[in-house]
């Protein structure tokens, strides 16, 4: 089977959650990271989360939030699978287009994720958030999705294959109850993905 | 490590006749639950898949404490499905052999070891003991042990559930394993000690048998 691979970034891609790591900038790291923690496990619906996230973030220049992105340490044996199937394999993210343009292009595969509204170096808003249901239109079928939090959900429910990734923290339990699988460690995820193809 | 078969542990069933009220792979045999004697045997393969359903949570936070390097499979529609269709989960994208253990099955270590060092498709049988058996017929060829048919209703031997097979003979056809196996018999055997548990006799049964295997 020629399947297509569809990863979350933050928390499975990266070995932590993006915006709290922005947050710290400001002092707000704390505050955020429990903000993100309670949208991750469904708690708080994510729209409304992440447009209160972006407003308490578009302060900071993009290009400082840009260099912040940069230093997050990535899941390398993932990020080496990635590279290494890059006609089949997505980022898919409700993150901002202009904040991880830079780390998603490190990468080095195609991204699907929200868009800004900015000028120059300033960032004024959301533009779009990405509904990860959408990337059943965009990605070719069938889909693999892997994740860990609440919002994605969406995309796993429509993918042919769906994996919870536990590795960087346990995954929302929301998404245990509709998942084929769940692995916790990194190597393994990409010795299963293997098997996959 | 090996990676060239994968081992499927099938633990999403209810244990509705123990009445234990916690998948029974959680069972406490020898001080410790059922799922680590197996995990115990099972340090040298890296494709190790657990099939989850009833009690999912507290199995996979018993395993996590224990290893982290396996794969979770879910067997969501656990209260209507049954072994067949849990193994059948297993072993989608999985190796050529199998090998499928059931998380209610207390094996002797050393038998387990031996099993799990077989390169061939065999099945394991004990003498018959339980209280609803499916009885195995064991006949001898070129020296060998073969069962050669499964039945309901009597026999000396039953089969254990242990079983190591190509993957592709694993068809989701029929309720139990056994169905599945039964289009591909005559099929080499091994004796295996081990006990079963699905009621609360079998339970202290093998609370007895396990003092004097696991010391």
């Amino acid at each position: 089977m020629n399947y297509h691979f569809a990863f979350d970034l933050d928390g499975t891609i990266t070995k932590t959650e993006i915006l709290p790591v922005i947050a710290k900038d400001l002092g707000i790291g704390r505050k955020m990271a429990i903000l993100t923690r309670k949208t991750m496990n469904g708690e708080i619906p994510f729209d409304e989360s992440f447009t209160r996230r972006v407003d308490m973030l578009k302060k900071i220049p993009i290009s400082r939030v840009q260099q912040i992105i940069s230093t997050i340490p990535l899941n390398l044996k993932l990020v080496t699978f990635l590279r290494s199937y890059k006609n089949r394999s997505y980022i898919v993210t409700q993150n901002l287009d202009v904040w991880i343009k830079p780390l998603v292009e490190r990468i080095g595969i195609p991204y699907i994720c929200s868009h800004a509204n900015y000028e120059g170096d300033k960032l004024k808003g959301i533009r779009t958030i990405l509904r990860k249901k959408e990337i059943h239109g965009k990605i070719k079928h069938p889909v693999v999705a892997i994740g860990e939090g609440y919002n994605d959900f969406e995309m796993m429910q429509d993918a042919a294959i769906s994996i919870a990734y536990g590795g960087v923290h346990k995954p929302a339990p929301s998404l245990l109850e509709m998942v084929d699988y769940a692995i916790y460690d990194e190597k393994t995820l990409c010795q299963f993905l293997k098997q996959l193809l | 490590m090996s990676i060239s078969k994968t081992i499927v542990i099938s633990c999403a069933g209810v244990g509705s006749r123990l009445g234990f009220g916690h998948t029974k792979a959680l069972l406490k045999i020898a001080g410790k639950p059922l799922i680590i004697h197996h995990l115990e045997r099972l340090r040298q393969f890296d494709d190790v898949r657990i099939v989850v359903g009833f009690n999912a949570k507290d199995l996979m936070d018993v395993v996590l404490s224990y290893r982290k390097d396996v794969i979770f499979v879910f067997n969501h529609n656990y209260l209507t499905t049954s072994t067949l269709q849990s193994l059948n989960s297993g072993v989608a994208f999985a190796q050529e052999f199998i090998v499928s253990l059931d998380g209610d099955l207390l094996v002797a270590p050393d038998d387990l070891d031996v099993f799990l060092e077989e390169k061939k498709e065999v099945m394991g049988y004990i003498k018959a003991y339980s209280d609803e058996p499916v009885y195995t017929t064991i006949e001898k060829q070129g020296g060998k042990n073969y069962v050669t048919g499964f039945n309901r209703k009597s026999g000396n031997y039953e089969w254990t559930g242990l079983i190591q097979i190509k993957k592709n003979k694993i068809t989701n056809q029929g309720k139990y394993v056994y169905n599945a196996i039964k289009n591909h018999l005559p099929f080499r055997a091994k004796y295996i000690n081990c006990r079963e548990i699905d009621t609360p006799d079998d339970y202290k049964k093998a609370l007895a048998w396990a003092k004097n295997i696991f010391k």
